[in-house]
């Protein structure tokens, strides 16, 4: 099993990379808003406390997601290590698991150093926990799967093209996942047959990132049904698996002489 | 050269802050943040927050609070952003409960406490109860709101009943609503409204208005009181009144009576009319 020592190695280079120290922005804002906030605003500030911690968190993953995921394989190929890593016997698809994997532990220790985090925040509003807070540690595990999904869209892009070019589609790709009720609504609404195919077409092929939409209601402290949890949990998993196949396939067929 | 550097990057700093200032002073601070939406349509605001409406909604809530409180600290009389704020606020995120109770007081209590805008406000609450129908205290900041600030008995009455339908819906709101038919706008009702609103609110804001309130209503009680006691006691004197002080001479009282807040009343000597004192803080309607 060399994907495990490969994925370590992607976890240390990140770390050394200093990707961590968003850890440190973090902090200091979900430290700051536990204690400004219920001078500026009038309500519930535990919700704001879930609603800011939850959304830090998702964006400051898809962005370690989508540019460090779009350097995994080409800063190899850049720096010509991959012609000795690939002369060991190191297959290529254990290459790209190990690298997805690498990238996957390093936003599961930065979304469990940004929970714990939330959880002081709260515990110092409240001085006490409930069991409803449960649901943000579940809304958490559920943008990892997320992340993961972003992970596999920057690594397949990075397989076969530049950074810029991989970063952009990715990107483009996560805002176009949001709006996919819009681009089956469109469809549905139109009068061409052909629209209506080519929607319907699109809104399966795309990935739904709208599947992964539970801050809101978590800072609410509504549990989604856990059918529908353990289906966005279960889309998730597999479109990702999906694309590391198809990030494996273009990578073996690359050469590298 | 080191040295040299840090006392430039000092300078930069320092620079920054002065013209900054300079600026703010030129055009009032954070006069440009304050009337401006940015972004107006609600909708054009959720679709672009890629599933981060939830934190968006607070961001925006919170700009409404401090837009209220901005105005309210100004004694500005024009709040012509507040209901925008709001709506987006409550469209971003349709369970943000504190926003549309909290909201709807903001826009129906007369100015300059707020925007004077009652119909926005019950609108806002329905907007409420379509997204949470669950909650029986919309029903209730309904009905208070047509009570009080419309003073349409008929349909305060109809909000609490349709409120008390709700199994979680405090017990006194059908029988609050039969009352309200009956008597409809006696201070009696008036009292029990911002009673409630005062024992049961968890915010300290909305506990303060209800005690305004409450005060209000216990002056008026007090200058009705003394309105009639001045009237039965002239024609036994057999000469009129020309101030309190005389009561206090006549033994009805120890001292000059005074409002909720300490401040004393005071009578008219022309109309023949007690009133509250023009250095009270009693609030006025």
């Amino acid at each position: 099993m060399i994907v495990i020592p490969i994925a370590k190695n992607t976890f240390k280079e990140c770390v050394r990379d200093k990707v961590l120290y968003n850890l440190v922005i973090f902090g200091v804002l979900i430290i700051a808003s536990s204690l400004v906030l219920s001078s500026i605003t009038i309500g519930e500030v535990k919700q704001i406390i879930v609603n800011l911690g939850l959304s830090t968190l998702s964006v400051f993953g898809t962005l370690i997601a989508i540019f460090i995921g779009i350097q995994l394989v080409f800063k190899e190929i850049d720096k010509k290590t991959i012609y000795s890593l690939l002369a060991k016997p190191v297959a290529r698809h254990e290459f790209i698991l190990g690298k997805y994997f690498g990238l996957t532990l390093t936003l599961l220790v930065n979304i469990l150093v940004m929970l714990l985090g939330i959880y002081i925040s709260i515990f110092y509003l409240r001085h006490s926990f409930q069991l409803a807070d449960l649901q943000i540690l579940l809304a958490a595990m559920l943008i990892l799967i997320e992340l993961m999904l972003v992970i596999a869209i920057a690594l397949f892009f990075s397989t076969f093209s530049t950074p810029v070019f991989s970063a952009l589609f990715a990107f483009c790709l996560y805002v176009i996942g949001h709006f996919s009720s819009d681009i089956r609504q469109y469809g549905l609404s139109s009068d061409s047959f052909a629209i209506k195919i080519l929607s319907g077409c699109l809104y399966y092929l795309l990935p739904n990132f709208q599947n992964f939409e539970i801050i809101s209601q978590t800072a609410h402290g509504q549990f989604l049904a856990t059918r529908l949890y353990l289906l966005s949990v279960l889309y998730g998993l597999v479109y990702s698996a999906g694309l590391v196949l198809l990030a494996i396939l273009v990578f073996q067929r690359r050469n590298f002489k | 050269m080191n040295h040299l550097f840090k006392i430039c990057l000092l300078a930069v700093c320092l620079g920054i802050y002065w013209i900054q200032s300079a600026i703010d002073q030129k055009i009032g601070l954070f006069c440009s943040t304050e009337e401006v939406l940015y972004l107006p349509s609600a909708n054009v605001i959720k679709k672009l927050s890629l599933g981060h409406n939830g934190l968006l909604a607070d961001i925006y809530w919170m700009r409404a609070v401090q837009y209220y409180g901005g105005k309210r600290l100004k004694n500005e009389r024009h709040f012509d952003l507040l209901e925008q704020l709001i709506e987006i606020a409550t469209t971003l995120d349709p369970k943000l409960l504190h926003a549309y109770r909290f909201g709807s007081v903001f826009l129906a209590e007369n100015e300059p406490i707020g925007a004077n805008q009652p119909e926005e406000a019950i609108a806002l609450l329905r907007k409420g109860i379509e997204h949470n129908p669950e909650e029986w205290q919309l029903h209730r900041d309904v009905g208070f709101i047509y009570y009080w600030f419309l003073n349409d008995y008929k349909k305060a009455a109809e909000a609490f009943l349709e409120g008390s339908k709700n199994p979680r819906a405090a017990i006194w709101m059908k029988t609050f609503a039969a009352e309200l038919l009956a008597k409809g706008g006696s201070r009696q009702t008036a009292r029990f409204l911002w009673q409630e609103v005062y024992q049961t609110s968890e915010n300290q804001q909305m506990k303060d208005n209800a005690r305004e309130h409450l005060m209000r209503l216990t002056a008026e009680e007090q200058i009705e009181t003394l309105q009639v006691l001045i009237e039965k006691v002239q024609p036994r004197i057999g000469r009129k009144i020309s101030s309190l002080d005389e009561l206090v001479g006549l033994g009805f009282f120890k001292k000059r009576p005074v409002d909720p807040k300490g401040f004393a009343y005071i009578l008219n000597s022309t109309t023949g009319k007690v009133g509250l004192s023009p250095a009270s803080t009693i609030r006025r309607y």
